[in-house]
């Protein structure tokens, strides 16, 4: 089974065409780095798969399922961890109440928590490592602290894929060391992985595929089919800087954010 | 000597142990980043206060103001929630900021042609005087509290989700617009209940200076929310002591004991020596 299926997929937000005619196919499990300038239409891509935005036409299945057909099911088997620039940080959560959140929304006001979630909770934090931060305050916490809450977060109601969004901005080299060996151990648990980021460097030798988007799939693949220097100059243009390093380039988009 | 369980004093006591159940409405307008609403709610009342008495006026209809000051201040409320979706928190100032004028400009306007009598009803919506509250108020401002307590209490985690992580809510399968305009009209009933009770000018001081005070000093929402109504009950009862000992207008001494206990606050917190 694929995790990802999309079909000549286009997708429209507010008149614009964001995604056009993308064809995709992910293996389940694999684990997937999206890149691509800013505005290439990756976030709308992971709404796409959430089934938060509809297609103006084309296909998408998520597990074998269409998600706007069969959203909560989707919304079951899919976990997504938002950019950390989204959150509010005028609510001061705890961080066992933020991982909580994924467990008591499935539930019916007033969403009373039993000892499984307890459990549940403690068991996640403990895999992300963050067991000891269970009651400190979720916006007192450092980037890479805050990322690894959101993942377990993600992960808590056991997801058969997880998307990220941007989880290495503002996060220092070695937090994002932590959260990669965090993503590639899901994956060698079964759980596929998307993540969209700016900077694949550090992350290629990890990855089974990269996804070059911009509006529609200009090239997808082992990192070797990708990272070629016509490939990503012809999406960056002169937005980029790469530096010839072996197995794969090395290369920095110049619009990319933290 | 003030007879401290005088029948006007008892309906004080019971209105400020209501305002600490709305205030608790103000922190959620604090953790929605929106601080500023209940008292621009509080505005609209005012101007749907003064309609209200208008209509009661020139028609044989028996209008409770009140009701059309409630049903203002939570249409705007919702309105400029439902413009802000659209157009993001710059659109929702500038709604809440002509709901304010209008409400203003309604209460002047309908003042002038008011009579004498009335005039002094509708002054009662600006400046308040919880000494003044009669049992039918009492009975009115109780039954619209318990309600936003329900409502707040039934779904309160999703009005925290909605207020830490609409993005991440959404993705969950939460339906984030509607939690967000539920919380849009609780904190347009919650400013009305405020204006009744201490009138609109002040709804700042008893609304939403509780909650952000707390803020600065609680390590959960929870506490935040017990915390606010603990200021709020402190303010209120701190305010009608002073009122009572040196002859001061409620709603004034209300604010300025609530607004001592948050300039207070500040005060301790910038100079407590950094741990």
């Amino acid at each position: 089974m694929n995790s990802v299926e999309a079909s000549g997929l286009t997708v429209k937000l507010n008149g614009f065409e964001v995604l056009n005619d993308v064809n995709l196919s992910l293996d389940h499990p694999s684990f997937t780095v999206l890149i691509g300038p800013n505005g290439a239409g990756k976030t709308t891509l992971l709404k796409t798969i959430l089934g938060l935005l509809k297609p103006q036409s084309g296909s998408i299945k998520v597990m074998g399922l269409d998600p706007t057909k069969k959203s909560k099911k989707v919304r079951l088997m899919v976990g997504y961890v938002p950019q950390r620039d989204r959150i509010s940080f005028f609510v001061p959560m705890k961080v066992k109440d933020v991982v909580m959140m994924s467990r008591l929304v499935w539930k019916r006001p007033p969403r009373w928590i039993t000892e499984s979630d307890e459990a549940a909770v403690k068991k996640v934090l403990n895999f992300v490592g963050a067991e000891e931060l269970a009651d400190r305050r979720f916006d007192e916490l450092s980037g890479g602290q805050q990322q690894k809450v959101l993942i377990a977060r993600a992960i808590v109601s056991e997801p058969r894929l997880l998307l990220l969004d941007e989880p290495f901005n503002g996060i220092d080299v070695k937090s994002q060391s932590e959260i990669m060996s965090l993503l590639t151990n899901l994956k060698e648990n079964g759980v596929s992985v998307i993540m969209v980021t700016h900077d694949v460097s550090d992350v290629i030798h990890l990855v089974d595929n990269i996804v070059l988007l911009y509006r529609t799939i200009i090239a997808a693949g082992k990192p070797k089919d990708v990272l070629r220097e016509d490939v990503l100059k012809s999406v960056y243009g002169d937005r980029i800087r790469i530096y010839a390093h072996e197995p794969y380039p090395v290369f920095v988009p110049r619009d990319s954010h933290g | 000597m003030v007879d401290l369980l005088s029948p006007f004093l008892i309906k004080a006591y019971v209105a400020v142990l209501l305002m600490a159940a709305v205030s608790i409405i103000g922190s959620v307008s604090v953790l929605r980043g929106v601080a500023y609403m209940p008292a621009e709610a509080a505005h609209a009342a005012l101007g749907g206060a003064a309609l209200g008495i208008l209509v009661g006026h020139v028609t044989s209809l028996t209008v409770d103001p009140y009701i059309v000051a409630a049903l203002f201040a939570s249409l705007t409320t919702i309105f400029a929630g439902y413009v802000g979706r659209k157009g993001g928190p710059e659109v929702v100032t500038a709604a809440l900021a002509g709901a304010l004028t209008l409400g203003v400009s309604v209460y002047a306007f309908v003042r002038y042609i008011l009579p004498a009598n009335l005039r002094v009803i509708l002054d009662g919506y600006l400046v308040g005087d919880i000494l003044l509250l009669r049992d039918s108020d009492i009975a009115m401002l109780s039954i619209l509290t318990i309600a936003c307590m329900m409502i707040f209490t039934l779904f309160y985690n999703e009005m925290v989700y909605v207020c830490f992580d609409p993005e991440g809510a959404e993705a969950m399968g939460m339906n984030v617009s509607f939690y967000d305009f539920m919380i849009f009209f609780l904190i347009g009933l919650a400013g009305s209940v405020a204006t009744k009770t201490v009138g609109s000018l002040i709804v700042y001081a008893l609304v939403i200076a509780p909650a952000i005070t707390a803020k600065e000093l609680s390590r959960s929402i929870k506490g935040m929310l017990v915390l606010t109504a603990a200021v709020t009950l402190a303010a209120g009862y701190g305010g009608l002591a002073l009122s009572i000992v040196f002859d001061m207008p409620s709603g004034g001494s209300i604010a300025i004991v609530a607004s001592a206990i948050y300039v207070g606050t500040m005060l301790a917190k910038r100079l407590a020596p950094k741990q």
